[in-house]
């Protein structure tokens, strides 16, 4: 989880390409790339060896950008967004507001038809458009439009208080509220030198591995309840429900939402201890049988093997981070390769799967949820002191700040330039922005009707890109 | 299969079994009255359409929510129905983006008269933590004629049903 002193390098923006290019050579990710209002360009790398490092330098010209964009195909995108949001004139942030004005590319053909849906979707989930072009069932091509949850954050994030934009960020993503508030106290304590108690970081490492036990419990729920198997995805949901519910006994929020505040202390109180160990020896057995139960239905199987696959050199083409491209077998799980002191002694265990499909993700997420619940009990070993709160001094002059950790879907990146306790300005990242993309290419060649079951296993934020 | 069967017996049913006893009084009134009235006014068949109207997905979580077997909402004569054309009443999650108010004009109007409006979560009473940003229009009620708002962010389960129950009764 908290991944401390991110090395923030100030280069030349040469310099900064070549360095990006270094990352990209070594098998490394682009976390986020973001353009300031100054502007300044501040980006975000994982790579195996180095692990997290940070750069800053002046904008890259559009011929550095055009070399950045072989290499990692979400820097133009992103930084064409932070142009909208914070130098456009008033025309093009109209054309954010109204994202069904873009054009789609053109599929021709005799046997070729359309078909679009959305924004308004049968279920009950975000808003967006997808349009198929499809032959007989197979999809030939699909094109995704987003931005229909726009709701201005980036503009929202500017000078304004650390309360309010706390809060924001909570409410990125619903679904990763404690991984971005989560990430936003670490960026606001990088910048102000912020150093918390141990028993502080613990509480945020729990809640964070909660998040991603239920998040991606509910996520097998919905995917089975996607392959018809009804009374399994029940079973999910039960124990989904169990520890939301075991989540307010705690925190006071189903979700944790705003249990996590910068540079503040707080603990778990001593007697939620042991309630979650007995909570969790109660849920593993049940989700071991679950996990056996999905492995040996042949039904559920015929579903999930061999679709969506996404292949490994596609997912390193493009980039890919977090669930999605673990089940391609690649390593950018952010506990493991830049650890804290509290996943020292407790690195999750990287699944030896390459296949890509919605299985490998299905079998991806039921592992990292019993790798969860191992690291709660090492968490929960060391008995709760709780801290005592304390005023840190905070620096007066404009400071950069970056935060990053794994969140259920991946790593969720914050970067904040603030000035004693007013953010000047922030990017709350969610992994989805990378991982679009793949959704586009795991379809091709798979009937219309497996697309929300492919859509559910990657299970990408919209209102997280939206912003 | 033997597994599987094995599995749901052992489960047994788990709906409302682990409420707090106080709250599991209320919500047992709550079901029973939303039962009594959708049986009486809408023989038993309550078609409710969601959109999400720009909300950050926690409501979306919480109206599912009322899928899982604790809750079990359909034992009430309520259903999630996928086309606005079958549907009585449209719960409107998010504070309405700018980019999402023409598609939640064009689902209200597709509904068959007469319709009720929900708004649910703060996003969809006031704009939320989001209200200022000129990306969004702000309230449900800026766009559509609300009959009931619930609170929450998000709402829970037990409050988005109260807010059905409460809008059918008037």
């Amino acid at each position: 989880m908290p991944v401390r002193s991110i090395p923030l390098h100030y280069v030349t923006t040469a310099e900064h390409v070549q360095q990006a290019l270094r990352i990209k050579a070594a098998q490394g990710v682009v976390l986020t790339s973001w353009l300031s209002p100054q502007p300044e360009w501040i980006a975000v790398y994982l790579a195996p060896e180095q692990g997290v490092t940070a750069y800053c330098s002046l904008p890259p010209s559009a011929s550095e950008l055009a070399i950045l964009s072989q290499a990692f195909p979400v820097i133009p995108r992103l930084h064409q967004r932070a142009t909208h949001v914070y130098h456009s004139a008033a025309a093009i942030r109209e054309a954010l507001y109204h994202p069904e004005t873009a054009p789609f590319p053109q599929v021709s053909g005799s046997a070729v038809h359309e078909i679009p849906v959305g924004p308004v979707h049968a279920g009950i989930i975000e808003p967006g458009h997808f349009r198929f072009a499809v032959v007989g069932e197979q999809v030939l091509k699909l094109s995704i439009r987003l931005g229909y949850a726009h709701k201005g954050v980036h503009g929202l994030l500017q000078n304004t208080s650390v309360q309010t934009a706390e809060r924001l960020a909570a409410r990125i993503s619903g679904d990763s509220t404690v991984a971005f508030s989560c990430a936003f106290a670490q960026a606001y304590e990088h910048a102000h030198d912020i150093t918390l108690s141990p028993a502080t970081e613990r509480y945020r490492a729990i809640l964070l591995e909660r998040e991603r036990l239920t998040q991606h419990i509910g996520t097998v729920s919905e995917l089975v309840n996607d392959t018809s198997l009804i009374s399994i995805a029940a079973q999910f949901a039960i124990l989904k429900e169990t520890l939301l519910r075991q989540t307010q006994h705690y925190t006071g929020h189903r979700y944790a939402m705003d249990a996590i505040q910068a540079g503040q202390e707080r603990s778990l109180r001593p007697e939620h201890a042991e309630q979650m160990r007995q909570e969790l020896q109660i849920l593993e057995p049940e989700l071991i049988a679950l996990q056996r139960l999905c492995q040996s239905h042949g039904g559920l199987q015929d579903r999930v093997v061999n679709s969506g696959i996404l292949t490994p050199e596609q997912a390193r083409q493009l980039g890919i981070v977090g669930i999605v491209a673990k089940a391609c077998g690649i390593d950018h799980d952010l506990r493991r390769l830049a650890p804290s002191p509290l996943y020292r002694d407790h690195r999750p265990a990287l699944e030896p799967i390459t296949t890509g499909d919605v299985a490998a993700r299905l079998q991806v997420r039921l592992s990292e949820c019993l790798d969860s619940i191992n690291h709660l009990h090492h968490l929960l070993k060391t008995p709760i002191i709780e801290p005592q709160a304390v005023t840190q001094a905070v620096t007066q002059t404009s400071t950069l700040g970056i935060g990053c950790v794994e969140g259920a879907r991946g790593p969720v990146v914050v970067v904040l330039s603030t000035r004693g306790d007013v953010i000047e300005w922030a990017h709350c990242h969610d992994p989805s922005w990378q991982n679009w993309p793949a959704l586009e290419w795991a379809v091709l060649g798979n009937i219309v009707a497996d697309f929300p079951l492919i859509n559910k296993s990657f299970n990408l934020s919209y209102s997280g890109v939206d912003g | 299969m033997w597994n599987f069967t094995r599995r749901l017996l052992h489960t047994g049913i788990r709906t409302d079994t682990t409420m707090p006893s106080a709250e599991l009084t209320q919500i047992e009134e709550v079901g029973e009255r939303l039962s009594q009235t959708i049986a009486k006014r809408f023989q038993r068949a309550l078609a409710i359409r969601v959109v999400d109207a720009g909300s950050c997905n926690g409501c979306e979580q919480e109206i599912n929510a009322l899928h899982n077997p604790f809750y079990a909402f359909e034992r009430f004569g309520l259903q999630f129905v996928a086309s606005p054309r079958h549907a009585d009443i449209l719960l409107v999650t998010g504070p309405v983006t700018r980019a999402m108010e023409s598609a939640l004009h064009a689902t209200y109007d597709a509904m068959p008269a007469p319709k009720k409006v929900i708004a649910i979560g703060d996003c969809g009473a006031c704009g939320g933590v989001f209200a200022g940003s000129p990306a969004i229009v702000g309230a449900v009620s800026q766009v559509l004629p609300v009959d009931v708002i619930v609170h929450g962010c998000p709402p829970t389960p037990w409050a988005i049903l109260n807010g059905i129950l409460t809008c059918i009764q008037r």
